[in-house]
């Protein structure tokens, strides 16, 4: 359905300079609905009534999966929705679109056949004001300052007998951990209900994101969540070059790639080490903290960083790896990874740690595509999804890693599909160190850094970091400035599955393994 | 420099077995510098183990990466005598990263007064130390100089592990401080 | 399966570094802070270009009585590295120092000397 005013031209997308990049055109945010096709994102106004429909009729042809809802405020004080799904069989994004006014009504999109939408409508109604009509718990999500006193009363009405005690866990908690909170009520040794306060954290990185001059995004983007700082600035990186029509060098997306898969390598080696540390597997929790601390130590020694940040540029890295640094890089991989798969099987055949996962925090394949998790989490469950496969960036085109998927859903499927994922990265880390030996070096290009972003445009970037895809949308007002920078990050998306399959089987002894096993962070949810 | 929210006349009130020359101690210990000060205060009362609190205040996630990674058998935290605590009541410091976030900043205040006298206060990271990036946004209430006396300054955008372990041993005046 | 973890344990031996009673270093091109060659700097420009690239605020310039300064915060700086590119004066580099830590905010600010001054 095209606007009437749209201009054709503009409606086809435009892909400048090749098939691999490609942006949206939107229609000037006030007013008329952005129409618009590219061949990775396609952006459709339609009234949000119809959603629903239109949604159904597309899953009659191929897979949807929702992404992200998220509202943004025009600057002539509507708000605009945008539902971003996710087209896994033709490797796309369709991005539906609305306008509403400030303060108004919608009808709630859970209502409608989204129920993954819950906590996303509730984070707007607290950002943005704008009400679900039919939401079945409309309160906001992240409620800033008020929620320093976290309030029990929110529970579900009392079960009939039994001994209840609840138990408020947080902000601040024991040993190393992000400030969060949980009221955990228990009836006996069995937790019947868990609320979880998100927000303490909340520092407004969005606001900064779109408030700094746009070449500092990615170092800005890291800072998100630290531990998924390659993830985070390689999809703010993206989604700035699909805005300005960049494309990047084959040998710079092999090392993204190749930065990206040393990230998640460390990230499954210190999830590995919690998690023993959680179940009181002492020495494993060692191994593991010296595989990852091995990696940083790589890490800071060929990029400078022990996170990698400052790696990913908005067209490209900022530095290339010479010979030598790519030898280190297999010197040091070569041994981790195969520290890594003896362990793997000492993992397995660890008794005392695997009754502790097994069967423990249990979320079915149903849940995690209600709630469309991501990452480890939902390939636990059963769900294949992965960033990497389903919308092929930087170099995973031609890498096309393999997915681990398995069925349990339990603590120890995850912890199985973190072990097969770390070994399957360190696998990566090698194929691309041959790969980059062979790759024509990285051409001098002119930085865009001086370029002004085009006006009313969309620009979109996505990365599976270890905890899953991360996604970034950039949208910029008539004059080129970024008017809206929306983050969704992994975590986010998982945290309301978590929250959900806490209660039931579980008891209060199992929670901070359940928690480990996730292995979430806060930092990248609240933002 | 005078470290006037940590000078010693916290002292007197600390303990009933507090020796009786404490005055001519104190005296003595103010005529050296901040860090031998904590330094020797921390031998003294603290008999030479150190026991610290964590409070994440709206951090990335990476400074506690970094924390975490000190108690590794690469850096192993606990030879130095120094341990991370699961209680304030029985801390003898408050580490902090983030830049206080809104929300952090009451959580954070009574995590240090449930803290028994005298306490250091430990800023991890850029964020703790002057806001970092986020420094001037209307969102964060730090940095922590703002809400508390801080002792330590260790800078880093995370600091890496060596420079963490110079900073817990410079609050126990092992080590010398930076000079610029 | 205790005594294979136990193995596993023992064979990996000593790592662990001898901080602080051994000096210790981090690799060389491993980012600390930023340095400032003070002699170097003429604080050029309004504000000059290694201002503009700072994140977060840590370069900034201090004026008393018609005297530019360049003042860095290394209790601010996230080692970055963007302000030694932006300096055509190379007067900007990044130290792979780590012992950074300091007990005052004092300690942890350069600042830069105009040539031909004199005062401490
Ligand atoms: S100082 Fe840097 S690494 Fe530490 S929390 Fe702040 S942004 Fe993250
Ligand atoms: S390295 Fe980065 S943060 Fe540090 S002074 Fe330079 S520009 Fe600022």
């Amino acid at each position: 359905m095209l606007h009437p005013d749209a201009d054709p031209a503009r409606v086809r997308g435009h892909s400048r300079g090749g098939g691999a990049t490609s942006f949206s055109r939107i229609e000037p945010l006030a007013g008329a609905i952005p129409v618009s096709a590219t061949a990775e994102l396609e952006l459709e106004g339609l009234a949000i009534a119809e959603w629903p429909d239109r949604v159904r009729r597309q899953t009659h042809r191929e897979s949807v999966m929702f992404a992200d809802l998220f509202g943004t405020a025009d600057p002539d004080g509507g708000v605009s929705l945008t539902l971003l799904l996710s087209l896994p069989d033709g490797g796309r994004w369709l991005a539906l679109r609305d306008r509403i006014e400030a303060e108004s009504t919608y009808p709630s999109l859970v209502a409608g056949g989204f129920p993954a939408a819950e906590w996303y409508e509730r984070e707007m109604l607290g950002s943005l004001g704008i009400h679900p009509v039919g939401h079945p718990h409309p309160e906001s999500l992240l409620r800033g300052a008020a929620l320093a006193s976290a309030d029990m009363a929110r529970f579900a009405p009392l079960p009939a007998g039994g001994h209840v005690v609840d138990f408020p866990l947080g902000p601040v908690r024991s040993g190393i951990v992000e400030s969060g909170h949980y009221g955990i009520r228990t009836v006996g040794e069995e937790i019947v209900d868990l609320r979880l306060q998100l927000g303490f954290k909340h520092r407004g990185v969005e606001q900064m994101l779109a408030a700094v001059a746009w070449p500092l995004a990615p170092r800005v983007a890291e800072r998100i969540s630290g531990t998924d700082g390659v993830a985070h600035s390689m999809a703010a990186a993206g989604a700035l070059e699909r805005l300005l029509g960049v494309d990047v060098p084959l040998r710079a997306r092999q090392l993204r790639s190749l930065f990206g898969e040393l990230e998640r390598l460390y990230n499954h080696a210190g999830y590995q080490a919690d998690l023993c540390g959680a179940t009181g597997l002492a020495v494993a929790q060692a191994q593991f903290d010296i595989l990852k601390e091995q990696i940083l130590r790589l890490a800071a020694r060929i990029a400078g960083h022990r996170y990698l940040f400052g790696t990913i540029v908005v067209g490209g890295v900022a530095d290339d790896l010479d010979d030598a640094a790519l030898n280190d890089v297999r010197d040091t991989v070569r041994p981790v990874r195969d520290a890594f798969e003896a362990l793997i099987d000492l993992v397995a055949t660890s008794s005392s740690h695997q009754d502790r996962l097994q069967t423990t925090g249990r979320l079915t394949l149903e849940e995690a595509t209600r709630y469309a998790v991501v990452g480890p989490v939902a390939r636990a469950s059963g769900l294949a999804v992965d960033a990497r496969r389903d919308h092929p960036y930087a170099a995973y085109d031609a890498l096309r890693p393999t997915l681990h998927v398995v069925d349990g859903g339990d603590a120890a499927a995850r912890s199985q599909v973190r072990l097969e994922e770390g070994l399957a990265s360190a696998d990566l880390v090698l194929d691309l160190v041959e790969e980059l030996r062979e790759s024509a070096p990285l051409p001098a290009l002119p930085s865009p850094a001086s370029r002004t972003l085009p006006g009313d445009t969309v620009g979109f970037g996505w990365a599976e970091g270890a905890r899953g895809t991360e996604l970034h949308w950039v949208e910029t007002d008539r004059a080129g400035a970024i008017g809206r920078y929306r983050v969704r990050s992994a975590s986010f998306a998982c945290w309301q599955a978590f929250a959900r399959c806490v209660p039931g089987d579980n008891i209060l002894t199992d929670f901070p393994i359940i928690e480990q096993s996730f292995g979430l962070s806060f930092a990248g949810s609240d933002r | 420099m005078s470290r006037t929210g940590f000078q010693l006349p916290l002292l007197p009130g600390r303990s009933p077995s507090e020796p009786p020359d404490t005055q001519d101690r104190t005296r003595a210990l103010e005529a050296k510098g901040a860090s031998e000060q904590v330094g020797a205060r921390v031998r003294r009362l603290f008999g030479g183990s150190f026991h610290l609190r964590h409070v994440d205040a709206g951090s990335c996630n990476a400074c506690e990466s970094e924390l975490k990674a000190l108690a590794n058998p690469y850096y192993d935290l606990h030879r130095l005598g120094i341990f991370i605590e699961p209680s304030p009541r029985h801390a003898d410091g408050l580490i902090v990263t983030g830049p206080i976030t809104l929300p952090m900043r009451e959580p954070l205040l009574r995590t240090y007064e449930a803290m028994p006298e005298p306490r250091l206060v430990i800023a991890v990271g850029t964020c703790a130390c002057t806001g970092g990036i986020f420094a001037g946004s209307e969102l964060v209430a730090g940095p922590l100089e703002r809400l508390l006396p801080v002792d330590v300054y260790i800078p880093g955008c995370p600091p890496s592990p060596l420079t963490l372990l110079h900073g817990l041993l410079l609050a126990l005046g092992r080590v010398e401080e930076a000079r610029r | 399966m205790q005594l294979t973890w136990l193995w596993r344990g023992l064979r990996t031996g000593v790592l662990t570094t001898r901080y602080p009673r051994r000096p210790e270093r981090m690799p060389d091109g491993w980012r600390g802070t930023a340095v400032l060659q003070r002699d170097q700097c003429v604080v050029e420009g309004a504000p000059p270009s290694c201002v503009t690239v700072c994140l977060p605020r840590a370069l900034s310039v201090e004026e008393t009585g018609g005297d530019r300064r360049l003042r860095l915060d290394h209790a601010a700086c996230i080692a970055c590295g963007l302000c030694v590119a932006a300096c055509p004066r190379g007067a900007l580099s990044i130290s792979n120092e780590f012992e950074l830590a300091a007990s005052s905010r004092a300690r942890l600010i350069s600042e830069h000397r105009p040539k031909g001054d004199r005062a401490a």
